[in-house]
């Protein structure tokens, strides 16, 4: 097995050889045909993004102040601009000015100039790059949440940004020396004595272990500097895909598609991204192996780690276009689309630019890859951002903010008003004179319709009023709070409670030192549990166990942060997992009648003292839910047992 | 009476508009509606796939619902392009209809509750009904 692996690869690297010494007219032309198309369709890409950041803006309507939270233009969106622009610059350039920078006498000056202009833009593309991506990142991970932080952190991330620049700039200048550039040539010729110590050194190491492999031995420090330098500095560009990969993991496991055609869509783009992510590591582990071991042939690196690659690439990608249809939005196409394109791309100057030894070309042949790859997940944030701008939109259409008190009482007041309101309306046209009246009496089937809808609309009313009796108790909250004991409270409780088909069952009560006093309202806290106790009744009506049982005791812990602890505790349903984090919040009910605030007035009740909610609770056979509340030292005091006398206040 | 029985989805998390909606579009004298109700979000696609509604009547707001509105929808549409939907909504103020538009949903129709008027309900349901009509009639 490992003995034709070797063979295959041998194989190749044989054929890779066969095609640059016998085809390099269609290597020249393989590379016109890869870069010129590359070229236009990185300009294309910024008009693209320029006339989409354009529209979406355009969505926020003027002067509607439902939309004025809404986001402008997606962060990163000028940074991509840029970025398309110089990379759109560096593809058309060289392929359009190439003589510019084969070091032709004649043009030494021009291809200086040009040179300079493009090492420029070059950093300048990796740093808004790294910028931009780093800053997506952080917004995915959802690092901040106001636009205000997000400025914050996007100046600091442009500040971090120029800490990599001059290593990279370096960089690039020094990989010309492998390019054997017009560029480079000049710089040894004419620059070799500014060239500050730790510099020499760097090219006297490169130098020495191309030609004599064997003088890495004799200069230990200088070999051990120039592969540690030259591997950070490729995983300081690099790092960025580690980072997507890990991003892409969350996507990739994304749940439940609408149709068959969007799960594939979806897939094809992830796979896309995947693929990405799988060449950068490639290329990371590839230089690495470059570095540490540069005596061996390129080939056989290149072939062994970056032909399966190649096959895994190839595989994904004709994956991808058959199932670009049929659209389903308008942003998801476009982005599978061109990173079709651009992976297309990539290896197409895999097999032109690395291959042919004339085109060797910037960067050690990275920079296509480099480029490209980074500009897909530029776009790929930028797609991000287009979709967090409309799931704010979302957000504000579904009607205030969970635990917004206020907002969700309204929502659920407006509902309760629907039924009374359009059943008065009905009732008026049905009985508006004695003709309409008889006409109802005889027709029993729409009598009793009615007669329904205004049950129905006394039951909306009790539950307004309902409402309205909640608030008031959420109200109360604020009044004086008195020492009482909350096991003489408790006990009131004991007693059978109905728990549906003639059952019944008592609460157990157990008390710690029932001496113990807590600082509360007292409406308040009997409300609480009995809420508590009313939830604890519904889970075991719901699903009734063989012996069932609510334990309602106090538990105290002296030296602990929160030493009172009330526990109510029934063998009923539990809760599941899917509605356990929103059991609190305002208006949330997973019975069908009831307002809803039950757990919100417990949980707010918890905080206002300083103390704290918690439940346990486990659904499926031996279903169970408990509820903790605990009460800060503070709110606690020991009264003797009489009650009488003022007791001593715990510290 | 119109012979054809059109048929309408209602769903809402609250009970009471749910069945008041059921009422209103039941007690219509001059269409013949099938009404069928859905109080929660999980159920909602597999009773557009039982029940097959001309019309689903959706509440833009399920407290419970793990999937947003903004998910159901465009699952819905999904899964039977042909049937209309018509959010309601409390938003008052007429604001949904530009947001809905902005987020590019395909909502058919929008509703702000509450409404008094129980013709209008009917009218708009009857609307969309006809909508479908023309695009089975396009389909075909």
């Amino acid at each position: 097995m490992f003995k034709a692996f070797i063979r295959l690869t041998g194989g190749i690297v044989y054929s890779v050889q066969f095609l640059e010494n016998n085809m390099k007219s269609i290597a020249v032309l393989l590379r016109k045909m890869v870069r010129i198309p590359a070229g236009l369709v990185s300009l294309a890409f910024v008009a693209i993004a320029g006339a989409a950041s354009a529209s979406e803006s355009g969505t926020a309507l003027p002067g509607d102040p439902m939309l004025s939270g809404m986001p402008k233009l997606p962060p990163g969106i000028l940074a991509y601009a840029i970025a398309g622009a110089a990379i759109a610059f560096f593809f058309i350039a060289k392929t359009v000015s190439w003589e510019m920078v084969t070091g032709s006498t004649t043009l030494r000056n021009s291809a200086d100039r040009y040179w300079r202009f493009y090492i420029l833009f070059k950093s300048m593309m990796f740093v808004v790059a790294v910028q931009s991506i780093g800053f997506g990142y952080y917004a995915e991970a959802g690092f901040f949440s106001s636009l205000r932080n997000a400025d914050v952190l996007a100046l600091l991330i442009f500040a971090f940004g120029f800490v990599p620049m001059p290593i990279i700039w370096l960089d690039l200048i020094y990989t010309r020396n492998w390019a054997q550039l017009g560029f480079t040539r000049y710089y040894e010729d004419n620059f070799a004595e500014w060239r500050p110590h730790w510099m020499r050194k760097y090219y006297d190491c490169i130098d020495a272990g191309r030609e004599k492999p064997g003088n890495f031995r004799n200069h230990f420090w200088e070999t051990a500097f120039c592969k540690a330098y030259s591997f950070i500095t490729w995983l300081l560009i690099y790092l960025i895909s580690p980072i997507s990969l890990v991003h892409l993991r969350s996507d990739f496991r994304n749940p439940a598609f609408a149709n068959n055609a969007g799960k594939w869509l979806q897939a094809g783009q992830d796979a896309l991204a995947v693929v990405t992510a799988v060449i950068f590591l490639a290329c990371i582990f590839f230089a690495a192996l470059q570095t540490v071991f540069p005596a061996v042939s390129y080939y056989f690196w290149a072939a062994i780690v970056l032909f399966p690659v190649l096959v895994l690439s190839a595989l994904l990608l004709g994956f991808a276009p058959l199932r670009l249809l049929p659209m389903v939005g308008a942003t998801k196409p476009i982005t599978v689309l061109l990173l079709f394109i651009y992976s297309m791309i990539l290896l197409l100057d895999l097999f032109a630019g690395k291959i042919f030894k004339d085109f060797y070309a910037l960067a050690g042949g990275y920079t296509p890859w480099i480029l490209l790859s980074l500009i897909m997940w530029v776009t790929h944030i930028f797609m991000t951002e287009l979709k967090r701008a409309r799931s704010t939109a979302v957000k504000v259409m579904k009607e205030g903010v969970r635990t917004n008190f206020a907002d969700r009482a309204l929502h659920h007041f407006g509902n309760c008003l629907q039924a009374p309101t359009s059943i008065l309306v009905s009732v008026q046209q049905e009985i508006f004179d004695a003709e309409a009246l008889k006409k109802l009496a005889g027709e029993p089937k729409r009598l009793n319709i009615l007669l329904r809808r205004i049950g129905n609309a006394r039951v909306a009313l009790s539950d307004a009023q309902q409402l309205i009796n909640d608030m008031k108790s959420e109200a109360r909250a604020a009044r004086k709070p008195q020492w009482l004991k909350p096991a003489k409270l408790l006990a009131m409780l004991q007693g059978p409670v109905d728990i549906g088909k003639n059952r019944q069952v008592s609460p157990e009560m157990t008390f710690e030192r029932d001496e113990i006093e807590l600082n509360v309202e007292k409406r308040m806290f009997q409300q609480i549990i009995q809420n508590l106790l009313d939830n604890a009744v519904s889970a075991i009506r719901s699903q009734p166990p063989r012996e069932p049982r609510i334990e309602i005791k106090t538990v105290y812990q002296q030296d602990d942060a929160y030493p009172l602890s009330i526990i109510i505790f029934d063998n009923g349903s539990g809760i599941q997992s899917k509605v356990r984090e929103r059991i609190y919040d305002a208006y949330f009910s997973t019975k069908g009648a009831g307002s809803g605030l039950g757990l919100y007035l417990a949980w707010k009740f918890m905080e206002d003292l300083g103390g704290e909610i918690q439940v346990d609770t486990r659904t499926g056979s031996d279903s169970q839910t408990k509820f903790t509340l605990r009460f800060p030292k503070r709110s606690i005091r020991i009264g003797p047992n009489s009650g009488q006398a003022a007791g001593k206040i715990m510290s | 009476m119109v012979e054809e029985r059109i048929r309408v989805l209602v769903a809402d998390d609250e009970k009471t508009v749910c069945e008041e909606l059921e009422g209103i579009l039941l007690m219509d004298r001059t269409r013949n509606f099938e009404v069928e109700m859905v109080l929660e979000a999980d159920n909602i696609l597999p009773s557009v796939g039982r029940f097959k509604p001309h019309v689903v009547l959706l509440d833009n707001f399920f407290a419970e619902a793990e999937l947003g509105i903004d998910k159901i929808l465009p699952q819905i549409k999904g899964f039977m392009p042909e049937v209309r939907v018509i959010i309601i909504t409390s938003k008052r103020g007429g604001q949904t209809r530009p947001i809905v538009r902005a987020l590019g949903w395909q909502a058919d129709d929008f509703l702000d509750k509450p409404f008094d008027d129980p013709d209008a309900l009917c009218e708009c349901v009857a609307k969309a009904y006809q909508h479908f009509l023309q695009q089975q009639a396009e389909a075909d």
